[in-house]
């Protein structure tokens, strides 16, 4: 047992306060959203503390807010305080000299990163039900207000953290503390043994917050429950099969620490990840050089990238040099399939009211004056994905390409140096602005798909008259 | 010209230079001694321009910015380069980056130390990655180098030929500034030398001068830094 603390106990450098300063954020952000949405509480009356208290989208998003910080927090804390090789790998080190297998170490560190979600609901829970219970006083419901205050649990946020009658949510919020705490466990075990921590608990914020903001119907909570089991189940046989089969580290400095000597050479020289190479950055480098890769190129011209533009090219040539291609190629293509997904609404919402209006249909008439709705509402929040989507590949990546140049390497001194001291921050903040447009582009076509099937698909006598005013909302 | 006016860096509060003063010449090898944490690294780095300080470093009297910062390069102790891409990647992307880069001295450097040109760096041992660091540090073609410890991790024979190829490979108006404890090693080679003791500059020494006192520059060191010869003594009749 002793051992299992220690594990906990050595490696929580300093994070406590993060833990603690998080854990303390909780009820000072339901309470910012309650006074902002109740304004003067005693000029509230019960009812309208009821109706609107908690409710929308924000408390939500601040829950699973604070929820990804305190775990982000507590991933750091574990893994130590500096996010470098030789602390990641130091930390392995510990872990075999504790006698701990990685998976011992692995399931630890899940329980460890439970307790820790536990609380952090338990705070929220309680934050409610005092905020709720003072707010009711101040509006003078002083005889019902303990009934009351349970009730504003049952406002958006409350019915998401504690769904009284929605089986379904409940097991969803199992599934996803379940599968949250063994991402967090995953990150840590990624770290101590291969340097780089996993990115996977954004997979799970996501649904969670789209299931918390949008309660939708059982079906889609259910296949939300599948696919975070599937995620879960993933995390756990990936560290198991990671255990088994080591493999090698394209970066070497980096390579699977396990049981082997750092210092020893046997990793495997076939498993090699793309990185921004130098032969893309300039095209005059030999072939074979990484400089194609990176779309720098030696005349001026391209290497600003008017010439030869094309959109791969154009962003690998603002990133930085060396830095892996791969990661953040995962990491556009899954912030396209949030986005995408999210905006499926539109298609769920089109093909409900087609279903409708194709069963009214008599002849050439439609029954009791039924009618699509305009595109623009049809279209109404449809958008959050690629909205969070866009802020989430602008501000990751941004943060990746600046964690490159000043915690994975220390190529900073290099480009701090160099004549031509824009490039530094160019290839900080354009390459995720180019990915943030190309989700965008992405977004407009997916936009125009939508606006072909509801002019193609939708019967001309179902349309309104001036359908064609209200495509664009304004 | 480098000139260091009165400079001075705190680290939230704790003091890592204290109004430092000095002159850095074309066409010299300084050496730059003192403990660890004395501010020989912080001394490097306010001059290359990484770190806010008060006080005024001026190149021919002018501030240090984009406009004549490649007259300066710094070989860092920390590795600065991208460890994923190759030695002859990193030779392009400083030729399309400094236009004085020197490409015989690099290809000379890099044949003389036999480091492989078609290996990603991070695939060099430790030894390799500080010979390739300064290696770039030498061809950039700045007019002054900076190094902080280049020699860590490289064997004794490596170094003796490192510090024979360096006093050989550099220009007349070519100035080196070396951070290092090898201060014995070093002591033949450098034309003067610069004591840091907590943060302070305690003493700036041309070899003209460390001849006449009569004393090697060890001994000077040991002096100016308090060493006392039977603490190692004392240590040893504690723990018995």
């Amino acid at each position: 047992m002793n051992k299992y603390l220690s594990l906990i106990f050595l490696y929580n450098r300093a994070g406590y306060k993060k833990i603690l300063l998080v854990a303390g954020a909780v009820p000072l952000f339901f309470l910012a959203i309650f006074l902002l949405r109740i304004g003067n509480p005693y000029a509230a009356s019960s009812y309208m503390l009821m109706e609107r208290a908690f409710g929308g989208i924000w408390a939500v998003l601040v829950l699973v807010a604070v929820n990804l910080a305190g775990l982000t927090a507590v991933v750091n804390s574990i893994n130590g305080k500096k996010a470098l090789k030789a602390a990641h790998s130091t930390t392995g080190y510990t872990i075999r000299r504790l006698n701990l297998s990685p998976v011992s170490s692995y399931l630890t560190i899940f329980i460890y990163s439970l307790a820790l979600l536990l609380i952090f609901r338990g705070i929220a829970i309680a934050s409610l039900y005092i905020i709720g219970k003072l707010g009711l006083t101040m509006a003078g419901a002083s005889a019902i207000d303990t009934k009351l205050a349970l009730g504003l649990l049952r406002t958006k946020i409350g019915s998401a953290l504690i769904p009284f009658s929605h089986p379904t949510l409940i097991a969803f919020n199992v599934v996803s503390i379940l599968a949250l705490a063994g991402e967090c466990a995953r990150s840590c075990y990624l770290s101590w043994h291969n340097g780089t921590p996993s990115a996977g608990v954004a997979l799970i914020i996501v649904p969670m917050f789209l299931v918390w903001a949008f309660t939708p119907e059982n079906s889609y909570i259910l296949i939300a429950i599948l696919i975070m089991s599937l995620y879960a189940a993933f995390s756990l046989f990936d560290v198991i099969s990671r255990e088994k089969h080591p493999k090698g580290d394209p970066f070497k400095v980096n390579k699977y620490a396990g049981l082997m000597d750092l210092d020893s050479e046997e990793f495997d020289d076939n498993v090699h990840l793309a990185v921004n190479s130098p032969t893309d950055v300039y095209d005059s480098a030999p072939e074979t050089s990484f400089l194609h890769l990176y779309g720098r190129t030696e005349g001026n011209s391209e290497r600003k990238g008017i010439k030869n533009i094309s959109p791969g090219r154009l962003r690998r040539r603002f990133m930085p040099l060396g830095i892996n291609i791969e990661k953040s190629n995962a990491l556009l293509g899954g912030c396209i399939v949030i986005g995408f997904v999210e905006h499926l609404l539109f298609f769920g919402r089109y093909l409900m009211q087609l279903r409708v209006i194709n069963s009214s249909i008599i002849g050439i008439t439609i029954d009791s004056d039924l009618k699509m709705p305009y595109f623009c509402q049809l279209q109404e929040h449809s958008y959050y994905g690629y909205i969070l989507a866009i802020l989430m590949v602008l501000f990751i990546q941004a943060y990746w390409n600046y964690s490159y140049y000043n915690k994975e390497t220390k190529s900073v001194y290099v480009m701090k140096r160099l004549p031509d001291r824009k490039e530094y921050h160019r290839t900080i903040w354009i390459s995720p602005a180019i990915e943030a447009l190309y989700v965008a582009a992405v977004m407009a076509a997916h936009t125009a798909a939508d606006l072909i099937l509801y002019l193609a698909a939708t019967p001309d006598i179902a349309l309104y008259p001036d359908y064609l005013a209200h495509i664009l909302p304004f | 010209m480098i000139e260091v006016k009165n400079v001075s860096k705190e680290y939230k509060g704790k003091v890592a230079l204290s109004n430092c003063n000095i002159q850095i010449p074309k066409g010299q090898i300084i050496g730059l001694f003192g403990a660890n944490g004395a501010g020989k690294t912080t001394l490097m780095k306010c001059i290359m321009g990484f770190l806010t300080f008060d006080g005024e470093i001026t190149l021919d009297g002018k501030k240090i910015d984009e406009s004549n910062i490649a007259r300066l390069s710094f070989a860092t102790g920390d590795h600065s380069f991208f460890p994923s891409i190759t030695a002859d990647d990193h030779k392009w992307f400083y030729k399309m980056q400094f236009p004085t880069f020197r490409e015989k001295r690099y290809e000379a450097l890099m044949e003389f130390f036999e480091l492989p040109t078609k290996k990603k760096i991070s695939e060099f041992s430790l030894g390799q990655q500080n010979q390739f660091e300064v290696v770039l540090a030498i061809s950039q073609g700045a007019e002054y180098i900076f190094m902080d410890e280049p020699f860590a991790g490289n064997d004794v024979f490596n170094r003796e030929d490192f510090y024979e190829v360096l006093v050989s490979v550099l220009d007349d108006d070519e100035t080196v500034i070396i951070s290092t404890h090898l201060i014995e090693e070093i002591a033949d080679y450098i034309d003067r030398a610069i004591l840091i003791r907590k943060s302070e500059i305690i003493d700036d020494l041309s070899v003209k001068e460390i001849e006449e006192s009569g004393r090697t520059l060890i001994e000077i060191v040991k002096e100016k830094y308090d060493y006392r010869a039977d603490r190692i003594r004392k240590a040893v009749d504690q723990m018995r």
